[in-house]
């Protein structure tokens, strides 16, 4: 199972000021060293938020990446996070 | 023997100290206010109790622990509690924390807890996260007491289920009143009710669902049996990925061991998602009157 480097690469992306700036500049580069199956990578590479959810990536690193690339919270960025995920319900998130 | 004077379970969430920042200028939102009175009153009673000590029960929103190295309860035995974490304050404009931790307690718990069957994880290098220092400025904001840090694990499954986080709740209770030292100690705790911050009914549970208020009916009732057995992960991630938060609500609750908190409100509007906000006194705990 996978699920674990994309949890992680949604955590140094919010958490590691250094790889959040080497990651959003060129993501594909950046998650090249870490186990992936191609969807993963995929959903990582063009930070969709909603394929990220569907993959069962932690929900709560998923925001934290969101909030991170949106370069900080705002009433309209929930919203706007929100609407990615209509329709979907919370699967299995353990790695 | 050391006393414990207070039991406090209250809420970590940043809309709180963002609302009490924005209160003098009226721009507030109006769903906070209640939750300001209920720190307010908390505080008071944790003045009132006179207490030498805090043992701080709170968890690490993956600010540092994550699932290369995960502990479900853990002592923290530092020299001093910093915090939050630097993104916390650049985010919400949280207040910093930094506190001498009272380490023969911290030892203490740690020894004792390991004989009555909680093998706490220990940790002497780390930063206390939002849901530590929210609660501490808050109750404590005169910053003048020695705290000691227990962090718990609300985020990443698998977690224990809720009967064991009431069962490490009586344990923290049980060592620290037979800890040998006349010092009067408050314990204060913090979780969620219903919460799903990331996930698609993140807007839905800013509000009282259901599921609160039956929770809270049986908080009411002290009803411990009904409250553990509902307290899974997979039940309460049913109801919102960050609902699990709501075993920091249990462990305050389990430290309680049946006693009826004298001080219990319930908040859920628009403002943040649903919080409890809790409170024992000396004599809540002991079963007295007054």
């Amino acid at each position: 199972m996978t699920r674990y480097a994309v949890d992680k690469v949604l955590w140094k992306a919010a958490k590691d000021p250094e790889f959040g700036a080497a990651f959003f500049q060129d993501p594909a580069t950046n998650v090249e060293g870490f186990e992936l199956d191609p969807a993963e990578r995929t959903a990582l590479v063009s930070q969709d938020i909603r394929a990220l959810f569907q993959l069962g990536a932690h929900p709560f690193l998923i925001y934290s990446f969101a909030v991170t690339k949106n370069n900080g919270w705002s009433n309209e960025f929930m919203h706007d996070y929100v609407a990615k995920l209509e329709g979907l319900t919370l699967g299995d998130i353990e790695t | 023997m050391a006393k414990i004077v207070s039991l406090i379970s209250a809420p970590h969430d940043p809309t709180f100290p963002i609302a009490a920042r924005l209160e003098p200028l009226g721009k507030a939102h109006p769903g906070a206010l209640a939750g300001l009175e209920h720190f307010a009153a908390l505080r008071d009673m944790l003045t009132a109790a006179r207490p030498d000590v805090l043992v701080c029960i709170g968890s690490d929103h993956f600010g540092q622990w994550f699932m290369n190295n995960m502990p479900q309860f853990m002592v923290g035995k530092a020299t001093r509690l910093v915090g939050p974490l630097q993104d916390e304050q650049d985010a919400w404009g949280l207040e910093p924390v930094d506190l001498p931790i009272q380490g023969d307690l911290a030892r203490h718990i740690l020894r004792a807890g390991l004989n009555e069957g909680v093998d706490f994880s220990f940790s002497d290098e780390f930063t206390a996260d939002h849901s530590f220092t929210i609660p501490l400025n808050f109750l404590r904001p005169e910053h003048d007491l020695p705290v000691v840090p227990l962090f718990i694990n609300l985020l990443a499954p698998p977690v224990p289920p809720g009967w064991r986080y009431a069962q490490v709740g009586k344990v923290v209770r049980k060592v620290v009143s037979e800890w040998d030292n006349d010092l009067r100690v408050a314990i204060i705790g913090t979780g969620h009710m219903s919460n799903a911050v990331g996930s698609p009914r993140m807007l839905e549970t800013m509000a009282e669902a259901e599921w609160d208020q039956e929770m809270w009916a049986l908080i009411k009732a002290g009803d411990m049996a009904e409250i553990t057995k509902r307290s899974t992960w997979d039940q309460l991630y049913a109801h919102g990925n960050g609902t699990p938060g709501f075993l920091g609500n249990v462990m305050a609750l389990g430290a309680a061991d049946g006693a009826t908190p004298s001080f219990a409100e319930l908040l859920a509007n628009e403002a943040q998602p649903a919080v409890a906000f809790l409170g024992w006194t000396e004599a809540d705990l002991e079963g007295r009157d007054t």
